[in-house]
């Protein structure tokens, strides 16, 4: 495959699905991700030898938590990245996160996200973006009207309420609009009450269900999910091995209602930053800036890990304490809205992620 | 539409009106509010025999040494969880039964701006006794209290890790392998004073966070009291350490609250709380001049946090009509109250998981978004039509005649066409579900 073409449609497959999940509180690269090849490893992270991990491509690993993941490696549809960031070069959870869903190259309190304006430039399939979580996370704010779903026991008012309701609404422009695609969701969404996992197993569950909805024909095509409890300033093996372990059972849980789509399916894992190369004083690490991150999915041509590895040596590191990014998150975006999702170059780099200039080459990440 | 004052004084500065409240609050809306500090309500029954926390942490500490994590797994399935059942059941019957509910949003206003949460599994079960001894007892004195309280109070050395954090080169860190944890030092900047662009870098970061090294619990057999705060020499940094270019020297616990004092009284620190409290009173979009007297006020009074919240009371801008989305848990807490509801029960608790705000539940340390964009998408708007159906179920019993209900408790906050819907109403319940679901009523 060669360069996306400037032309004012780019590749895409005919109705892809793209699901961003994206971890709060910046995940640890060096264990979601270990760089197993760097001989320097061992001596800044001595549990990670102990903890095992699953062979890729002889310098990278996947953590032993991870076997649907690493299967996924096998049949050559999961592509990582390391040593990655967003622009953004400061350790603010808060501003990393408005950076890494705004799409910009400083936190400028944006009000919209990236996605959003992806879907805003497609009005006739706007509705098929979704947000999971009682919550809108920013890159799924904007312009475009986007569904939104969570897990609730609540009883469903009987529909008669909503419809007198509907004109009273109608004062309040806001709460008009939510309502009125409230109802018409229903389509969407209807009859997936959900049901909310136990810590261990909060991605298994919403993951089921978020292949459940991406699977049906009227269902949603663009998909974000939060991710909590990335932020491990103590105890980070442990809480790894529990988030990992949820995630990959959630990516079994995915791919397996997805069935014959998952052939039209990524995942995107990213997170804000990612922690310090050595560890702190309580058995965690603290924000640092390099971190790692995932694409997987039927559509992926992987089986690779992009890096330009900087190494881990203090002198390799910013600040003698991050691991140092030597690659865009943004290039990932870029790859997946041009040639998995069809935007072109110009939609890209003017409206989507603004201010962005496309690499002289590019990591052909798809399959044709 | 305009309410009058004593409706939006129920609505933006209270928890939501209760029967009668409105017209308690007609002849003076600010004298109203005002006495609310004055005189708060005590919490009462509804936080008797919830316990300190000390014994709470000690708990933990328990099980944390030796360590074990089946232990930490049985504490918090087990006391834990029960533990933050009472707590937030506690906590929320008292915002639905307050006659004082001024007291109760400002009570929540600042544990929200110094946020512990259950996200971290361990502290789900002491969030509620950091927000009773931590906070409750500090909203209405000086802002540098409430900030020594806040950073010296055990539970919140535990969710940000200052507790295991130990001067590099201390006697402590020689000994063993422990090292610094900077999340406090860095949360403290952050979040609780200055604000993430109050003008540190790094090096502050790290600076604050070596002063803060030995700030730690007793533990049983060793200390008079496990599980309370206690400055560890043997675990501080020890000399001389500079924050925003100002050097502290060596000084034992008192370095860091020397260095806590100063970030209190900081311009930088007085824009960071005026903002967020303008956002919370006045809008979510609110302007420079809001912001700035709000900040003015809080150095004029070094900190003085009623005052603070006099002065709120004294902006025009916070009188305008009712703009802000209720949260989640504005919204439960205030359908509660309209309907008269005397205390809340694991049915309540349930309701307010199932809108996606339980208490002490924020995402992080930043704690709750508050703005109206967080909060509402077209999914969360049809439940909460849902949730004030089955709220208007269990009322539609005690309220004889909903129409004079809506407009006696809540005032002038409807427009003629929802009275008229409510009125039209093919049922009580679906009258009282209209009311509660109504446009005017998701605003405050």
């Amino acid at each position: 495959m060669v360069a996306a073409s400037g032309t004012a449609q780019a590749m895409g497959r005919a109705d892809p699905r793209l699901l961003l999940i994206i971890q709060r509180g910046g995940t640890d690269g060096l264990t979601f991700l270990p760089p197993v090849g760097d001989p320097d490893l061992v001596s800044v992270r001595p549990d990670l030898e102990s903890a095992g991990t699953l062979p890729l491509d002889g310098f990278f690993a996947l953590p032993s938590t991870m076997p649907t993941a690493a299967e996924l490696w096998q049949r050559g549809e999961l592509a990582g990245f390391h040593a990655i960031s967003t622009p953004y070069r400061d350790r603010s959870h808060f501003d990393a996160q408005n950076v890494l869903e705004s799409g910009l190259s400083r936190p400028e309190g944006a009000a919209n996200g990236w996605l959003n304006r992806a879907l805003a430039l497609r009005p006739d399939s706007a509705s098929r973006g979704l947000s999971v979580g009682t919550g809108t996370p920013l890159v799924m704010r904007g312009p475009a009207a986007v569904g939104s779903w969570a897990p609730s026991q609540l009883p469903v008012a009987d529909p008669t309420l909503v419809d007198r309701l509907m004109p009273l609404w109608g004062s309040d422009p806001l709460l008009a609009t939510m309502l009125a695609q409230g109802r018409d969701l229903q389509a969407m969404t209807g009859g997936m009450t959900g049901k909310r996992g136990g810590i261990a197993a909060v991605m298994a569950g919403l993951m089921d269900n978020v292949g459940q909805l991406m699977a049906r024909p009227g269902g949603p095509r663009i998909v974000a999910m939060d991710s909590g409890g990335w932020d491990m300033h103590a105890n980070l093996r442990f809480y790894m091995n529990l988030l990992t372990g949820d995630l990959d059972q959630g990516i079994a849980n995915l791919r397996s209602q997805l069935g014959s789509v998952w052939s039209d399916t990524v995942v995107l894992i990213v997170s804000e930053f990612g922690r310090t190369v050595d560890p702190n004083g309580t058995g965690g690490a603290d924000h640092g800036i390099g971190g790692a991150a995932m694409v997987l999915g039927g559509a992926v041509r992987g089986g690779r890990v992009f890096a330009d590895w900087p190494g881990l040596r203090a002198a390799d590191r910013i600040d003698n304490r991050d691991l140092r990014p030597t690659q865009d998150l943004r290039h990932v975006f870029a790859d997946i809205l041009g040639n998995h999702l069809g935007y072109s170059r110009a939609e890209i780099s003017e409206t989507i992620l603004p201010g962005y200039v496309f690499p002289a080459t590019r990591t052909e990440l798809f399959r044709s | 539409m305009r309410s009058s004052k004593a409706t939006i004084a129920t609505v933006r500065f209270g928890m939501g009106a209760r029967p009668g409240e409105v017209d308690a609050a007609r002849s003076d809306p600010r004298g109203w509010l005002a006495s609310h500090l004055e005189d708060p309500a005590p919490p009462g029954d509804n936080q008797d025999n919830l316990g300190p926390s000390h014994v709470l942490v000690q708990q933990l500490l328990d099980v944390l040494r030796p360590y074990s994590i089946p232990k930490i797994i049985e504490l918090i399935r087990g006391p834990y969880r029960e533990q933050y059942l009472r707590e937030a059941i506690a906590r929320t019957g008292i915002a639905i039964t307050s006659p004082t509910s001024f007291h109760e949003r400002w009570v929540r206003f600042w544990s929200d701006h110094f946020t512990v949460t259950g996200k971290k599994p361990v502290i789900g079960g002491l969030a509620g006794s950091f927000e009773r001894e931590a906070i409750r007892p500090h909203v209405t004195g000086r802002f540098v209290d409430l900030l020594h309280a806040v950073v010296r109070h055990p539970v919140m050395l535990l969710y940000l890790d200052n507790a295991r954090s130990f001067g590099p080169n201390s006697p402590a860190a020689r000994l063993s392998d422990g090292g610094l944890n900077e999340n406090l030092g860095r949360e403290v900047l952050e979040l609780h004073t200055l604000g993430v662009d109050g003008g540190y870098d790094q090096n502050d970061v790290r600076s604050l966070a070596l002063m803060l090294t030995g700030w730690s619990l007793g533990r049983k057999g060793r200390d008079p009291v496990g599980g309370e705060f206690k400055f560890h020499q043997s675990a501080h940094e020890g000399g001389a350490h500079t924050l925003l270019g100002k050097t502290y020297p060596e000084g034992g616990v008192e370095q860091a609250e020397d260095a806590l004092r100063d970030l209190a009284r900081h311009p930088a620190t007085a824009r960071n709380v005026a903002r967020e409290l303008a956002r919370h009173f006045v809008s979510d979009t609110p302007d420079e001049a809001a912001t700035g007297r709000l900040a003015r006020v809080f150095l004029e009074t070094d900190g003085d946090l009623k005052q603070l919240a006099l002065a709120l009371l004294d902006m025009d801008a916070a009188w305008q009509p009712l703009t802000k989305l209720k949260t989640p848990d504005d919204l439960v807490v205030s359908c509660l109250r309209a309907v008269g509801t005397n205390g809340a029960d694991g049915g309540v608790l349930t309701a307010i998981n199932e809108l996606g705000q339980p208490p002490w539940m924020a995402p992080s340390p930043k704690g709750w978004p508050d703005t109206a964009s967080a909060w509402i998408t077209p999914d969360r708007a049809m439940r909460r039509v849902d949730f004030a159906a089955a709220v208007a179920a269990r009322a539609a019993p005690t309220i004889a005649d909903p129409s004079l209900w809506a407009v006696s408790t809540m005032g002038d906050l409807y427009r003629a066409e929802t009275l008229t819907a409510i009125s039209r109403a093919e049922s009580p319940t679906q009258a009282i579900s209209l009311a509660l679901a109504a446009p005017e009523f998701q605003r405050r």
